[in-house]
C-alpha cells in the first residue's frame, strides 16, 4: 500500500501539495483517516490562512513564492523537511489541542522507538510565532537541545480535520505510519483518482493571487 | 448578554439569536473554551446571501483554522467589526460582546432544526461521553 501511493501520488509544488489536502478534506469518507507524505518537486514555502502574504513573500528564499495554507500556523519552509497530512474525523467535542497533541505524540514515540531522542514540548507561549520553527508551541516536537523538529496546523471543516506537519527530520513513510497507528489505527494511504483530479483543479485556487495575497 | 437559554444552537456550535428575521450568531461559550485563544476572525461580506448550513465565516486559534456556518438561510446584514479588530472578545463574551455576523433570515423557519439550549446541552453531553480522539 506504500508503495502505491508513493508511486502513484506525484511529486508536486506547494500550490499542488495544498490543493491535493483540500481535495482529499472534501471528497475522502466521512469516517476515513488518510495519511499522505509529500514528495516535493522543488523548495517550497507555506504560511498560515489568516498571517499577511508580505511577512511570508520576505521570508522566502529568492524564487520561491509562498503559498497560503488552509490551515493556521506559522511560515515553513519546506526545504528537506519531511511533510506529512492526515485527513481524519473530526466529529466529536474535542479541542484542536488534543488532536494536535496526539498526532505528535505519536510521532514522539515512533521517533523514540527507532532510537531518535525528542520531547514534547509543554510550555505555553503567547500568541503565534511568525515562522513556525522560530519557537516550539505546546505539544510541539524538540529535540535534546530544545530545538523544534515537528510543528503542525489544523483545518476544521465540518465534521473533517485536515491537519498538515512538518518534520525537520528525514524519516520513511514507515515512521509516519507507526505513529499515527499508535495513536488513531492504521491510516489509509491510497489516493482515489478523483481526489487527484480534484487536486489538480484546485491548485489554481492556491496559485491565485486572491487567495494567496488576500491579505 | 444574550441569555443561552434562549437561543439556538448547531451541532457545530454557533448559536442564533433570532428576533422575527434578524439574526444574530456566534459561537457557544463551550465552543470557545475548545479552540482557546481566538487570534483571526475572517468574518462574511454584508450583503453575501448564504443558506443553511453553508461556511462563510472563519475562526482561527493559534494553531487551527475552523469554518463557521449559516444556521439559517439569509442575507448578511452586519459583521462584528470591534471582535474582528480584538478576537478575544470571543473568547471574554461568547453570547455577547463576541458576537461574528447578523444576517436577514430568508426562511425564519429554519430555525425550527436547530437545537434550543437543552438539546444543546444533552449533545454536549452525548459527545463528551463519546470521548475525544
Amino acid at each position: 500500500m506504500l508503495s502505491a501511493q508513493l508511486v502513484r501520488a506525484p511529486a508536486l509544488d506547494a500550490a499542488g501539495h495544498m490543493a491535493l489536502d483540500e481535495a482529499v478534506l472534501l471528497l475522502s469518507p466521512q469516517d476515513a483517516l488518510i495519511l499522505r507524505v509529500y514528495r516535493w518537486s522543488g523548495p517550497g514555502c507555506t504560511f498560515g490562512y489568516s498571517q499577511k502574504f508580505a511577512d511570508a513573500k520576505a521570508a522566502c528564499a529568492k524564487g520561491v513564492e509562498p503559498v497560503r495554507r488552509s490551515t493556521g500556523g506559522g511560515i515553513v519552509h519546506h526545504d528537506g523537511d519531511t511533510t506529512f497530512s492526515l485527513v481524519f474525523p473530526w466529529d466529536k467535542t474535542c479541542a484542536p489541542e488534543s488532536i494536535y497533541k496526539n498526532i505528535h505524540r505519536g510521532v514522539h514515540q515512533a521517533l523514540k522507538a527507532r532510537g531518535t531522542a525528542n520531547s514534547l514540548w509543554s510550555r505555553r507561549q503567547e500568541g503565534l510565532a511568525r515562522d513556525c520553527f522560530a519557537r516550539a508551541e505546546c505539544a510541539d516536537l524538540v529535540d535534546v537541545a530544545d530545538r523544534k523538529i515537528l510543528g503542525g496546523a489544523l483545518r476544521k471543516k465540518g465534521a473533517k480535520g485536515l491537519y498538515q506537519g512538518s518534520l525537520r527530520l528525514k524519516v520513511g513513510a514507515d515512521l509516519l505510519i507507526d505513529a499515527i497507528t499508535r495513536e488513531f489505527g492504521a491510516p489509509a494511504l491510497d489516493l482515489e483518482p478523483e481526489w487527484l483530479d480534484e487536486g489538480v483543479r484546485l491548485k489554481e485556487k492556491y496559485m491565485s493571487a486572491a487567495w494567496t495575497e488576500r491579505r | 448578554m444574550l441569555d443561552p437559554k434562549k437561543l439556538k444552537y448547531m451541532k457545530s456550535h454557533e448559536w442564533l439569536d433570532l428576533q422575527g428575521d434578524a439574526g444574530t450568531v456566534g459561537i457557544s461559550d463551550h465552543a470557545q473554551k475548545e479552540i482557546t485563544d481566538v487570534v483571526f476572525i475572517e468574518p462574511p461580506k454584508v450583503g453575501r446571501t448564504v443558506k443553511q448550513g453553508e461556511a462563510c465565516c472563519v475562526v482561527e486559534s493559534v494553531k487551527a483554522a475552523f469554518d463557521i456556518y449559516a444556521p439559517v438561510s439569509g442575507t448578511i446584514t452586519a459583521v462584528n467589526a470591534d471582535a474582528v479588530k480584538d478576537p478575544a472578545l470571543v473568547n471574554a463574551e461568547a453570547f455577547g460582546k463576541g458576537w461574528l455576523f447578523k444576517l436577514k433570515a430568508s426562511a425564519p423557519a429554519e430555525a425550527t432544526k436547530l437545537m434550543d439550549a437543552a438539546a444543546y446541552e444533552e449533545f454536549l453531553k452525548a459527545e463528551a461521553a463519546h470521548g475525544s480522539h
